[in-house]
């Protein structure tokens, strides 16, 4: 399997739904992931905690879709939350100044901890 | 940055004031013989000694504001280490020069050229990366080492070379400058805790007490200053125009970059100490570290006294007691500026035996040389910087065994031989220049029309990267960078051209295709734009590269775009 494939899984602990994404994020299937996402808040689920540990990169596709899911998921009194943000994927976070326009946790547990 | 296990005190802690204090009176301790720089230049320039000995209180001044300015860790000033400002040897032939060609005013107003072009030398830096790389830096500090150690066994052997004079310590006195060093290398070695951090300190405490027994007590500097200015005086300033004179420009030029380029090494040294993680030279820090470098000779030059410079043997004396908090260069500072106003104090100081000096210079120089040697084996050695390495340090030596022929080069060339460390990074400077002709690699690849394709781009730079060495968080940019472009531009009917070129310092993405130029706003579009729109996502991705390259451009001729992406390496 192709390490840097979009990957997506979800799980859950207790009443959140865990979603661990990996790979890149990029046009090429950002639809995938704004999909997912979608399945998720039309299935009732109302916290949404996304891990973004095994990403590799994310590009402004993938920025727009976070947006406009997290947006969604407001209008529907659904939480989404992040964490697992590193590195590169942490610094484009920052780059485009949009660490401010999501709940962003440090690691899973730490999120699960609050949540 | 990660503080090394064997630090007591690291450069962002906050010791306790008695430890402050005390490391404090160190520093002073080991800046006391260069004390006299000031009054040697003045009156070896012909000046009277009421005007020789009117400018130590200032000097101290300079000195305090010197060694404050260097420790901030401001956006633009500052390195944010220990590094005490100090007057050099480096300013003591120019500086005479001035001083008989056209007295005090003209010396004031060199010596601030020569601090202007230190403070504008240090915003060029990022540029002029290349030509001055971390090796030179390590071939700095070694030199500093060798000029520190050199001068510390003058000072025992007592061979005064900046006055002009020859002469042999005697017996005893060598004992006493022997027996100092081994004070403080026992300390050092065998002892821990407060003993280690006190160790140079204690060591010029017994060399003091046992120098006094002797009768060694060095009461000519004591007499010029304390004697001739009271107990308890304010520092008298006085009032002139700057002089300036064209041949001087010169001379003042490349003392100011042979400053530099001491800062640089005394600054890298700093990092490397402060780091057990350090890899390469923090520029920003080193440029602020410049800055505040020149503005405290100009500072210097305003109070009337002569041009300074980081003081290596500070560094290497923190680095020996494993106290590097930037809080001691505020007492340093604190005391200095304190002690001007006691003339008295300030002879006492200068006072110190020369070889109780001389031990305490050959300690630190110790740490300095050693500093050196570890940050030019920190790089990759190849024959480039074998022969950079290699040359220059031969020639710096050739210097001080050679003096004769060196004596006899032309005028125009006696700056850059004035002495084995100007000579030996003047040497190592012109070699990596020499050497960076076709060190720059190039591949360019096409992509054919259709959607893009990830994973030859991937692969094509991670493949690059490690033949060329690069670091695979710059190539992990670069590819972000390239994927981000193409995503925006869309599927091109004829292709796209990539084309990345690398060396050392610098990797370059160029990105050619015919189409519509890329939009790089200067501002961030806000979370409402980007959801507004497909619009908003191409300002997001326009902004993501401006912030995640060093550079970007995009020029269009034709109807064929020209996105350029640079990192720096």
């Amino acid at each position: 399997m192709n390490k840097t494939a979009l990957r997506m899984e979800d799980s859950h602990a207790g009443s959140v739904c865990v979603l661990s994404i990996g790979g890149r994020i990029d046009s090429g299937n950002a639809a995938e992931l704004l999909d997912r996402l979608n399945g998720l808040l039309s299935s009732g689920e109302k916290t949404i905690l996304l891990d973004f540990k095994e990403v590799l990169y994310l590009t402004s596709a993938a920025f727009r879709v976070l947006l406009v899911a997290t947006d969604e998921a407001e209008r529907n009194a659904v939480r989404v939350v992040l964490c697992g943000l590193a590195g590169q994927v942490r610094d484009l976070f920052e780059m485009g100044g949009l660490l401010e326009a999501f709940t962003v946790h440090g690691s899973r547990e730490d999120a699960l901890a609050k949540l | 940055m990660k503080t090394p296990s064997n630090l007591i005190y690291g450069v962002k802690e906050k010791p306790p004031n008695l430890v402050c204090l005390i490391s404090g009176l160190q520093q002073i301790a080991i800046i006391a013989p260069i004390l006299v720089l000031p009054i040697l230049t003045i009156r070896a320039g012909g000046g009277t000694l009421d005007a020789a000995t009117a400018i130590v209180s200032l000097s101290l001044v300079a000195l305090g504001v010197g060694t404050i300015l260097q420790s901030l860790a401001q956006r633009w000033i500052g390195s944010g280490y220990l590094i005490s400002f100090c007057f050099t040897n480096a300013y003591y032939p120019v500086s005479v020069l001035a001083v008989k060609l056209g007295g005090l005013p003209l010396l004031f107003g060199m010596t601030l050229f020569s601090g202007a072009v230190e403070t504008l030398f240090a915003p060029l830096l990022r540029r002029l990366r290349p030509f001055f790389p971390a090796e030179i830096s390590g071939i700095c500090v070694l030199l500093i080492g060798l000029v520190v150690g050199l001068l510390g066994i003058r000072q025992i052997l007592g061979i005064d070379e900046i006055a002009d004079q020859s002469g042999a310590s005697s017996g005893p006195e060598i004992a006493l400058g022997i027996g100092t060093l081994a004070v403080m290398v026992g300390l050092n070695v065998w002892s821990k805790g407060s003993l280690r951090m006190y160790c140079a300190i204690v060591g010029i405490l017994v060399g003091l007490i046992a120098g006094a027994g002797m009768g060694d007590f060095n009461g000519t500097a004591f007499s010029t200053t304390a004697l001739s200015a009271g107990v308890v005086a304010l520092p008298k300033w006085s009032a002139r125009l700057p002089h300036f004179r064209l041949d001087l420009v010169i001379p003042f030029a490349i003392t100011a970059l042979a400053c530099a380029l001491r800062a640089m090494g005394d600054i890298t040294n700093a990092q490397r100490i402060n780091d057990s993680d350090w890899v390469r030279p923090e520029m920003i820090s080193i440029r602020n570290g410049l800055f505040a470098d020149g503005l405290s000779t100009m500072v210097s030059a305003l109070l009337g006294s002569v041009g300074g410079n980081t003081y290596s043997a500070s560094v290497g004396l923190s680095s020996a007691t494993g106290v590097t908090s930037r809080q001691i260069s505020l007492w340093t500072g604190g005391i200095l500026i304190a002690l001007s106003i006691f003339p008295v104090a300030a002879a006492a100081v200068v006072s110190i035996p020369r070889p109780v000096i001389g031990a305490a210079l050959l300690f630190n120089s110790a740490f300095i040389l050693i500093s050196g040697i570890q940050i030019i084996t920190s790089r990759l050695l190849d024959s480039r910087k074998t022969f950079t390495i290699g040359l220059a340090l031969v020639l710096s030596v050739s210097r001080d065994v050679f003096p004769g022929f060196y004596r006899a080069v032309p005028d125009i060339l006696q700056a850059l031989v004035s002495s084995g460390f100007v000579m030996g990074v003047s040497a190592a400077l012109l070699l990596n220049a020499i050497f960076r002709i076709g060190v720059r690699q190039r591949v360019t690849m096409k992509l054919d029309a259709g959607p893009v394709n990830r994973d030859t781009i991937e692969r094509f730079f991670t493949e690059q990267g490690g033949r060329w060495g690069a670091r695979r968080d710059i190539i992990s940019r670069a590819i972000f960078g390239v994927v981000q472009v193409l995503e925006v531009v869309g599927d091109i009917p004829e292709g796209t051209e990539i084309e990345a070129s690398f060396d050392e310092f610098n990797l370059d993405v160029r990105i050619r295709y015919k189409g519509t130029p890329l939009i790089i706003p200067g501002r961030k579009p806000t979370p409402r734009e980007i959801i507004a729109s497909e619009e908003g996502e191409r300002l997001l991705a326009g902004y993501l590269l401006r912030q995640s390259a060093d550079r970007v451009s995009c020029k269009t001729s034709d109807s064929a775009s020209d996105v350029r992406l640079h990192y720096d390496h």
